[in-house]
């Protein structure tokens, strides 16, 4: 039986609405909800590419994602539960003079904020990923603290803890009304009950902009499907996450010896479709036996898509929206919504409890900043 | 030596693919896992090379023996291409059309 | 890209008859089947099917098999084997893999899936050793690679399945040491289990494995009786030495195809699990996509035919090449052949299944009346948890009366379940052998008719029909049955007369080993016995050297 009654309501079982649960209940808040219309980690999490970075283009992703990492190194025991973290570097390649450019320009400003990464060439990438193929491979950059881990034992190990904590947690629930009176809220109703409450979090990832709407909001997100495949396993090849942004793609090996790896379509609409489609697989296949050629005799096992949920700035938005009291919000993080769900619940929920942060953000990364008109891009997205 | 092999007792493994055992599935459902898709979310049952067409309905048998759950309710894992072990080098190809019927 | 008029996928009993029925009528037709050889478990079916003349009862499997190709290739079916379908993809572009090298792409006006069953499986400690197989692999070894499996196998199963493939391992040379069963009862034809307990095959019915044990592939299986609540009872633990642990545990709807091409799934435990549903036409929910077969509903070959047929006619139809008035008398025609095989205690649960699929495609609920109709027939259906004795099978209209049997030679028919199944009516030239209204009811012997000519034994798929003849001589009977083992016996031999459960009864000789163009390869054995023997025996034992 639900319960009627609760100060907080978080819609998303996914890592982000978990990790936000976990972390308002260890800061004290109480009758914390959870709702999740699946299973948790049914929907972006489960469906990531588990790979954690710090080498973004901009102050603020670099921040986010260099706290983000000092959690993460410390996650599997804080949760108790191991999250299988595996810090083997990412080695994103430059193919063009621009993007040599423009990694320059990222490694001075990651650097300048204590990110260990660097600008190395061709020959130490090929001494970091020995099966590498050179081949019009003009640099690289490498930071070796950045990883992957594993995406559902994250999202897990945040549900169990928070539960531990005290959160209720109810999955197979779907919210299909937010109830609000004077641009406050009010409820939440779902297919199995009404649940009142005056704090409602946003984290339904690719669904948020339908949450959104719901509590009347037109929030500046939309869904966009990003395809992935993954191999059969194989013995150890390479440890780092391997990624190009001109090329489009990343590729890591996960623990499990599965090579998993995707890219973004630049024709792909906006939708909420997440059907797999021939010329991706086709496509991935090309491009990553040409990268890695060793991968040639490795076989595809599956195939699926996910939805990122983009902002215009391709950084997260954060924070309480201004014409709704009690609406928060922790979306439009553009495919990086794993790797940076430790740092930004934690965020969220200080600014839930306390109405400040430990980090400054709510000029950089609340909604109004696309109102005002302060967009830095992020330049670094696959 | 596998953790099936019949002399360690009672581990039976479930899914051969990824060596999850009864009692690793089983654990699963006592912590509320309790469809094959979160099954195998939590513990990689049915991720492997033979995609869960073994595990699947060893699966929903063990889900249906703890829960209240009907059989017809538990419902199996969504299908994902490819049915079959494509080989990239392979999957990379242009893909030519099937010459189908030329009078046609 | 490139446009096929019907892709049919899976060229088993189903997706050939499909094949054929749409190429019939003049569509253009693109069979492809994974395997390098088309027939799906049909080439595999060494034994003589059941059913009636138009599902080619009493024909051997393999020889359906062919008759079906040499049909298809007539009819101009293009086939491409070892052409896997990788899926069916958004925009509906099916991909296929060519012989594991090559990516084709093709889209298609209709698709007929027929993707067929998959084995399900069973698990029990030590059930991942190598040993234990699937039935179906085990068929394949014995019928197709012609090795055995192993030398002494335990089945795990008395399903139809199970039986069958029990009763090929035993012609192909193997030792059967056992069949397990976890319910009370055998669960296939009980014909099909006859002919193995005649070859001295035990069955455990209400038991299952408990554990299979070897250092590196199966050495042993513990077997153990089961309670009323299905959990082991203590004690009753018994060791068999075996090598191979084969499972016959039930088929479910291989889906994955239909899955992925978008057709809705619903759980139907009579016809093996989640299958697609479909309308009386055979199409799914998603337009355009046609099932049959085993994937619609795990039944058995003959009526896999029949229903691929239908899918082939209701695709021709909705391509134009049949007006609507002669579709509608096809579909008659072939509902009525399929609701055949479908009747009776073993069919109905199906054929009422059948019309829940239906039903549910519309989105209705059977209605509760005929839910309980349907109740009573399941009455009808007697189970038996070993093969029942003389007295027993006396009791049916197949077994001729003691005053007939002293007369002179009589057939005496001991078929005693109403499977679908009439060749003996057929095989009678004297009209002897009577089946009424239904495929399913019993035959019945009329017995001042039969003159014993024994036509009719080889003609039993389910090698039910012996002959007795009480008058051989002054102090002997003579017992003629079918018989399947090689070597065949010699005239003289001295061999063990063997009863119904393969228990050696008396030192009998050998007097006539019948082959006859007409008996498929059927040998039919006549024994003289002692006259007291008449009602027991009714094989010989195997002969276990030289094979």
């Amino acid at each position: 039986m639900m319960i009627k009654n609760a100060d907080i309501v978080i819609i998303g079982g996914g890592v982000i609405g978990c990790s936000i649960a976990y972390n308002l209940a260890k800061l004290g808040a109480e009758d914390i909800v959870l709702l999740e219309k699946n299973t948790l980690a049914s929907g972006s999490t489960g469906r990531c590419g588990a790979g954690i970075r710090q080498q973004f283009g901009t102050e603020m992703n670099c921040i986010l994602a260099r706290e983000s990492i000092k959690i993460f190194e410390n996650l599997s025991e804080e949760l108790d539960y191991e999250i299988e973290l595996n810090q083997g570097g990412y080695l994103i390649l430059a193919y063009t003079e621009r993007e040599v450019n423009q990694f320059k320009k990222n490694v001075a400003l990651q650097q300048s904020l204590g990110i260990d990464s660097r600008f190395i060439t061709v020959k130490e990438a090929k001494e970091i990923v020995p099966p590498l193929n050179t081949e019009g491979v003009l640099a690289a950059t490498f930071c070796p603290t950045d990883g992957h881990a594993d995406p559902f034992k994250t999202n897990f190990a945040y549900a169990e803890a928070a539960k531990r904590l005290g959160v209720k947690i109810y999955t197979f629930t779907e919210v299909k009304e937010i109830e609000t009176k004077n641009n406050r809220i009010v409820a939440v109703n779902t297919d199995k009950g009404k649940i009142f409450t005056s704090i409602v979090v946003n984290a339904a990832g690719g669904y948020s902009g339908v949450i959104g709407k719901m509590a009347g909001l037109d929030l500046p997100v939309y869904s966009q499907r990003h395809q992935i495949l993954i191999t059969e396993p194989v013995d150890p090849l390479f440890r780092p996450m391997l990624m190009s942004f001109s090329h489009n793609f990343y590729c890591q090996q996960t623990p499990h010896g599965s090579i998993i790896m995707g890219f973004g379509d630049p024709n792909e609409p906006k939708g909420y479709d997440m059907g797999s489609s021939w010329q991706f697989a086709r496509e991935m296949a090309q491009k990553i036996t040409a990268v890695v050629p060793l991968l040639k005799e490795v076989s595809m096992v599956r195939q699926w898509a996910g939805l990122y949920n983009v902002s215009p700035d391709a950084q997260p938005i954060l924070g309480e929206h201004p014409k709704m009291s009690g609406f928060y919000m922790a979306i439009g993080f553009s495919g990086h919504g794993f790797m940076l769900a430790p740092v930004t619940s934690k965020l969220i929920a200080e600014l839930i409890l306390t109405g400040r942060t430990s980090l400054s953000i709510e000029d950089k990364l609340d909604v109004g900043r696309f109102e005002r008109g302060e967009l830095i891009l992020e330049p670094s997205v696959v | 030596m596998s953790k099936d092999q019949g002399k360690n007792g009672d581990r039976k493994i479930i899914c051969r693919c990824e060596e999850i055992t009864e009692e690793e599935i089983r654990e699963a459902i006592r912590e509320g896992y309790t469809t094959i898709k979160a099954i195998k979310r939590r513990t990689r049952a049915g991720m492997g090379l033979c995609q869960g067409r073994t595990c699947s309905s060893l699966i929903q048998e063990i889900i249906a023996e703890m829960t209240e759950k009907k059989k017809e309710e538990i419902l199996p894992d969504t299908v994902r291409p490819p049915l079959y072990p494509v080989e990239l080098s392979i999957l990379g190809q242009e893909g030519e059309e099937r010459d189908v019927f030329s009078e046609y | 890209m490139k446009e096929v008029e019907v892709l049919v996928v899976g060229a088993g009993p189903a997706g050939l008859g499909a094949a054929i029925e749409a190429s019939r009528y003049g569509a253009k037709v693109l069979l492809v089947d994974d395997k390098d050889k088309p027939g799906g478990q049909l080439f595999k079916q060494i034994h003589k099917f059941f059913g009636s003349k138009e599902h080619l009862a009493g024909t051997r499997g393999f020889d359906i098999g062919f008759y079906l190709l040499k049909e298809a290739n007539s009819l101009g079916v293009e086939i491409s084997l070892e052409t896997k379908v990788l899926g069916i993809m958004e925009k509906e572009i099916v991909s296929l893999l060519v012989k594991d090298q090559k990516i084709e792409l093709l889209k298609a006006k209709r698709v007929v899936l027929a993707t067929g069953g998959m084995e399900k499986s069973l698990s029990f400690p030590g059930w991942t050793l190598p040993g234990v197989i699937g039935a179906g692999a085990a068929q394949t070894l014995v019928n197709i690679e012609r090795v055995l499996p192993g030398e002494r196998i335990l089945m795990v199963g008395s399903g139809n399945v199970g039986l069958i493939v029990s009763y090929q391992l035993l012609q192909a040379g193997a030792e059967v040491c056992g069949i397990v069963e976890a319910a009370p009862f055998i669960t296939g034809y009980l014909v099909h289990a006859a002919k193995v307990m005649r070859g001295g095959v035990p069955l455990y019915t209400q038991h299952t494995v408990k554990e299979v044990r070897g250092e590196k592939s199966v050495e042993e299986a513990v077997i153990a009786a089961l309670d009323e609540r299905w959990n082991p009872v203590k004690g009753t633990e018994k060791t068999l030495a075996v090598d191979t642990v084969c499972l016959a545990v039930g088929l479910s709807p291989n889906m994955r195809l239909a899955s992925l091409a978008g057709c809705k799934l619903e759980f139907f435990p009579d016809l093996g699990g989640f299958l697609p549903l479909h309308d009386d036409k055979l199409e799914s929910t998603k337009k355009g996509v046609y099932v049959a077969g085993d994937l619609a509903g795990v039944e058995e070959a003959s009526s896999a035919l029949d229903e691929g047929r239908l899918a082939g006619i209701s695709v021709a139809a909705s391509l134009g090449y049949i007006n609507s008035n002669e579709f509608e008398k096809l579909k008659k025609e072939y509902g009525s052949r399929l609701n055949q095989l479908r009747e009776g205690p073993f069919g109905y649960k199906r054929a009422l299944a059948k019309k829940q699929i239906i039903s549910r495609f519309q989105q209705e609920e059977v209605g509760g009346t005929e839910r309980d109709k349907e109740g009573e027939t399941n009455s009808k259906l007697k189970r038996y948890t070993t093969i029942p004795s003389w007295s027993e099978f006396q009791e049916f209209p197949g077994y001729p009366s003691l005053e007939r049997i002293k007369k002179g030679p009589v057939a005496c028919i001991e078929c005693i379940q109403e499977i679908p199944c009439d060749p003996c009516v057929a095989a009678c030239p004297f009209k002897a052998i009577k089946i009424n209204s239904h495929l399913t009811h019993l035959p019945s012997l009329r017995e001042d008719q039969c003159k014993g000519c024994g036509l009719c034994l080889a003609s039993c798929p389910g090698q039910a029909i012996f002959m007795l003849d009480y008058n051989y001589s002054p102090d002997k009977a003579a017992i003629s049955f079918p018989y399947e083992y090689l070597p065949y016996p010699k005239p003289g031999d001295k061999v063990k007369g063997v009863n119904r459960r393969g228990e050696p009864v008396g030192e009998v000789e050998v007097i006539k080993v019948e082959q006859r163009h007409a008996f498929d390869r059927t040998a039919v054995v006549t024994i003289a016995c002692a006259k007291e023997f008449i009602h027991q025996i009714r094989s010989i034992e195997r002969r276990k050297d030289d094979v």
